[in-house]
């Protein structure tokens, strides 16, 4: 490495790494000891030591302290936006961004299996994960089918009481009627978001003995009662959680950023 | 016979080379300085900004030197060393004890990789401001003036030549020849082994050594 002034052919050979090493008495193996001991019988060796200890000395010594050119300390405007983002301790030591990383990883997966899944409909499963984001209560407005199935299945709770009165759903003479009021009943839904849970439970909603008492609407019925949770489909379940936590892991993905700045 | 050419003990040289901050204990237990700072660092826990300042005031000269030797231009180390602090200040909570001087030099390093890796992809020369006499220790009346010139003169050669070797090389002897932490602290920042560490800083001399060959007899005075 070093052609030092007349490099011998024996000295081009030496490990002079060895000789660096022993300047700064770094432990050395007992073959490392004795190959030393014969280098150091080389004048270049010996040169090269002695030079490498005068450049030890001089870099601590005779480099100057260089001034510096401004006072570094925070001001409270510099202050306040730097600790704005404020996290919690067992998260700022953390490694963020390789769990963040891991995270988004694990939700493109989950997506790509998602969306793989033989016998998935796409653009229905889209949408499913477009009603689970955007709230259950579109999902009435398809329930047609299971609107008539809960006809003559056996309803929960409140349903017998409702089906027992006149004009009601559960009567032959008013199963035709659900049928034909079914878009006006699906236009009514969306006036009130509160409804939503409705079709999970299968139960009345709130004021419905009330409504059934004095109309017999077709709303008044447990429309999705039949729904089972059978009907939800895993590939919309993957989907839906590979993006979630696909968003989860870019989002500590930036925090990780902001950390490590 | 190994160790006779060393010119004194290895934790003399330690202490002494530690032209900045203050030479650490030899015990076991954290040093006053220690101490200090991790009170400090409580207090800037805490929303105290004027404790955080302290360590500042504490740190910056240290920071600055170690910085602008690693990327040899004083506008951009500035850059570098208020981001640095600026980062410790937003980072607070991950400090997990330790030498609040090590725990510094780690991000002040951290960010003068990136001007440095920066700097690779868009080369710009750096004002030459070492040649500048502000760099230049102060001198009294009663000092040999011609040793003060061999000295600047030292200083600027190998100013010259640290810029000239390889980043990690370089980043491991400014810490251990004139920072002064010692081969464990330097795995700690820089995140290597104590093997790379010891390698990186016998090539580096040896670099050094190459590049200074014609003014070897600079430092033989």
């Amino acid at each position: 490495m070093i052609p030092s002034q007349p490099a011998s052919q024996e000295h081009a050979r030496h490990d002079l790494e060895l000789v660096a090493a022993a300047v700064e008495g770094d432990a050395l193996s007992i073959g490392e000891r004795e190959r030393l001991a014969t280098q150091l019988a080389c004048p270049d060796c010996r040169a090269l030591q002695a030079d490498l200890l005068r450049l030890a000395t001089s870099l601590r010594s005779d480099l100057p302290l260089p001034p510096r050119p401004r006072d570094f300390r925070l001001s409270p405007s510099t202050a306040g936006p730097a600790r704005r983002l404020h996290l919690p301790a067992w998260l700022a030591g953390a490694p963020l961004q390789p769990l963040a990383a891991a995270v988004c990883s694990v939700g493109l997966l989950l997506v790509l299996v998602g969306v793989a899944v033989p016998g998935t409909d796409r653009p229905s499963v889209l949408q499913t994960v477009g009603n689970a984001i955007s709230g259950p209560a579109e999902r009435e407005s398809s329930g047609g089918t299971g609107y008539d199935q809960a006809a003559g299945a056996p309803q929960p709770s409140a349903a017998p009481s409702a089906a027992s009165l006149p004009g009601a759903m559960g009567s032959p003479a008013a199963s035709a009627g659900p049928t034909a009021a079914l878009p006006a009943f699906s236009s009514e839904e969306p006036k009130s978001p509160q409804e939503g849970p409705r079709d999970a439970g299968g139960s009345l909603p709130p004021g419905a003995e009330g409504m059934v008492g004095a109309s017999a609407s077709p709303g008044s019925t447990p429309p999705q009662a039949a729904q089972s949770p059978a009907s939800i489909d895993p590939a919309a379940l993957l989907l839906a959680g590979g993006i979630l936590l696909t968003l989860v892991g870019l989002g500590g993905l930036i925090l990780g950023r902001r950390q490590g700045r | 016979m190994l160790d006779s050419g060393r010119p004194r003990d290895r934790r003399d040289r330690r202490t002494r080379a530690a032209p900045v901050t203050e030479p650490r204990t030899a015990g076991g237990g954290p040093s006053p300085e220690q101490a200090r700072d991790e009170r400090l660092v409580q207090r800037a826990l805490s929303g105290d900004l004027d404790a955080f300042n302290e360590l500042v005031t504490h740190y910056q000269d240290f920071l600055f030197a170690l910085v602008v030797r690693m990327v040899g231009d004083r506008d951009a180390a500035a850059d570098v060393v208020q981001e640095a602090f600026l980062n410790a200040y937003r980072n607070l909570r991950s400090y997990r004890g330790g030498a609040v001087r090590s725990w510094l030099a780690r991000i002040a390093l951290n960010a003068a990789t990136d001007v440095l890796r920066r700097r690779r992809r868009r080369p710009a020369e750096p004002y030459p401001d070492w040649e500048d006499d502000a760099w230049q220790p102060p001198t009294g009346p009663e000092v040999d003036p011609e040793q003060v010139a061999t000295r600047r003169a030292r200083g600027r050669v190998l100013t010259d030549a640290l810029q000239r070797i390889g980043e990690d090389q370089r980043r491991a002897i400014v810490l251990f020849d004139v920072e002064g932490f010692d081969y464990a602290e330097i795995a700690a920042i820089t995140g290597v082994s104590l093997g790379t560490v010891k390698s990186r800083i016998h090539r580096g001399r040896l670099a050094l050594r190459e590049l200074l060959q014609d003014q070897m007899e600079l430092f033989r005075e």
